[in-house]
C-alpha cells in the first residue's frame, strides 16, 4: 500500500519539485494532494487521510509553524518540515510544536526518503 | 594589501566551492547539472565596468550577507537569460520548443517566480557550505531580502541594481551538457571586505581551501 502525501507549499514551483523528488527518491507513493498555506493544508487534512505531510514553513494566511499547532489539536499524521528555515531555533521550535522531522532546502531526494521512511515507521 | 590577498585568496576558494554546491543541489532536485570555472576576484572602480565584460540580458539575484542573522550588505548573482530559460525547461519540464520560444519572447513574470524558487535553493546551497566551513556567515533565503530581476532592453540589471562605488566581482563560467555561459558573483567591495574580516576573523585562511 503507497503512501498519501500532503504537501503544503505556497510555492507551486517548489510543490512541483517535491513530487519529482518524491518519485526520484522511489517511494511507493500513492496519491500526493496539495495545499498552498497552513489553513489549506488543515482543510485537506479535515477531508481526508494522509500518511504524511511535508510542510512549508514560511506562507501567506497561515505559516508552517502555526499549521503544526493547529493540526496537533486532532491529528496525528507524521509531519515533515521541509524549509530554508535552518537555524536551531527554527527547529526546536518546530519538534515542539509537534513536527515529526525537519529538512532543510535545498534538500536531496534520498534525505527526503531518509526522513519520511523514519516518521512513517515510527 | 594584506586584506586584499585575503580577500582574493578567500573567493578564489569560496566562489568555485559555493557555485560547485549550487549545481550539485539543482543537479539532485531538478535535473540541471553544470560545471563553474571560478576567474580570480576582479576589483573595479565601479559596477559600470561590468557592462564591458557581461551581456547584459541577464537575471539577478541579490540578497543579504548575514552575520547574527543581521544583514550587512548584500550580495549578487548574475545569470544569462538562456541558462536560465534552461533551468526554468527543467523545472517545468517543457520541450525544447518551449524553450526556444522563451528565448525569441523574453522572460515573463511566471518565469522569474519560477527562477526566485532556484534562487531561493542557490542560497540555501551557499548557506551550506557556510555552514560546512562553522563560519557565522549566511546569505539570507528570506522573501523580504532575496530579490530577482530580469534585464530590460539592454540595460544590465546587475549594474542597476549593485550600488555605486568599488565592487569587487567573480567572473564564472558554467558549463552544462555543450553549452557555456557566462555568470557572475558580485559584491560593492566593502561587503566583500567585511566577508573576508569575517571570514578569517577566527581561523587559518586556509582552512577556507576545499579539502
Amino acid at each position: 500500500m503507497g503512501l498519501n502525501v500532503l504537501l503544503v507549499d505556497d510555492s507551486g514551483v517548489m510543490r512541483k519539485l517535491v513530487s519529482k523528488a518524491l518519485r526520484a527518491a522511489g517511494l511507493d507513493i500513492s496519491s500526493t494532494a496539495e495545499a498552498g498555506n497552513g489553513q489549506e493544508g488543515l482543510d485537506a487534512l479535515g477531508g481526508g487521510k494522509f500518511d504524511v505531510v511535508l510542510c512549508d514553513w514560511n506562507m501567506p494566511v497561515m505559516d508552517g509553524l502555526t499549521f503544526v499547532k493547529e493540526a496537533r489539536g486532532s491529528h496525528q499524521v507524521p509531519i515533515v518540515m521541509l524549509t530554508t528555515e535552518s537555524g536551531d531555533d527554527k527547529v526546536q521550535a518546530a519538534l515542539e510544536a509537534g513536527a515529526n522531522a525537519y529538512i532543510t532546502k535545498p534538500f536531496t531526494p534520498e534525505k527526503l526518503e531518509e526522513r519520511i521512511k523514519f516518521v512513517t515507521a515510527a | 594589501m594584506i586584506t586584499i590577498i585575503k580577500l582574493q585568496n578567500l573567493f578564489g576558494d569560496l566562489s568555485p566551492r559555493g557555485m560547485d554546491q549550487v549545481f550539485t543541489d539543482w543537479e539532485m532536485l531538478v535535473g540541471f547539472g553544470a560545471e563553474a570555472t571560478c576567474e580570480p576576484v576582479v576589483i573595479a572602480a565601479s559596477a559600470e565596468e561590468i557592462n564591458q565584460r557581461l551581456d547584459p540580458k541577464h537575471v539577478v539575484v541579490e540578497t543579504q550577507v548575514e552575520k547574527n542573522e543581521s544583514g550587512f550588505g548584500h550580495i549578487y548573482f548574475a545569470f544569462p537569460n538562456e541558462m536560465v530559460i534552461e533551468i526554468i525547461g527543467d523545472v517545468l519540464m517543457i520541450p525544447d520548443s518551449a524553450k526556444e520560444e522563451k528565448a525569441r519572447s523574453g522572460l515573463s513574470p511566471n518565469d522569474i517566480e519560477t527562477f526566485q524558487e532556484m534562487a531561493n535553493l542557490l542560497c540555501g546551497s551557499w548557506n551550506r557550505v557556510f555552514q560546512d566551513l562553522e563560519r557565522n556567515l549566511r546569505i539570507s533565503q528570506s522573501v523580504e531580502d532575496l530579490i530577482v530581476s530580469p534585464s530590460v532592453g539592454s540595460k544590465s540589471a546587475l549594474v542597476d541594481r549593485v550600488p555605486d562605488g568599488r565592487v569587487a566581482w567573480v567572473d564564472t563560467k558554467v558549463v552544462a551538457g555543450d553549452k557555456t555561459y557566462d555568470t557572475m558573483i558580485v559584491l560593492p567591495f566593502n561587503v566583500a571586505l567585511a566577508v573576508t574580516e569575517e571570514f578569517y576573523a577566527t581561523t587559518d585562511p586556509r582552512a577556507a581551501r576545499t579539502g
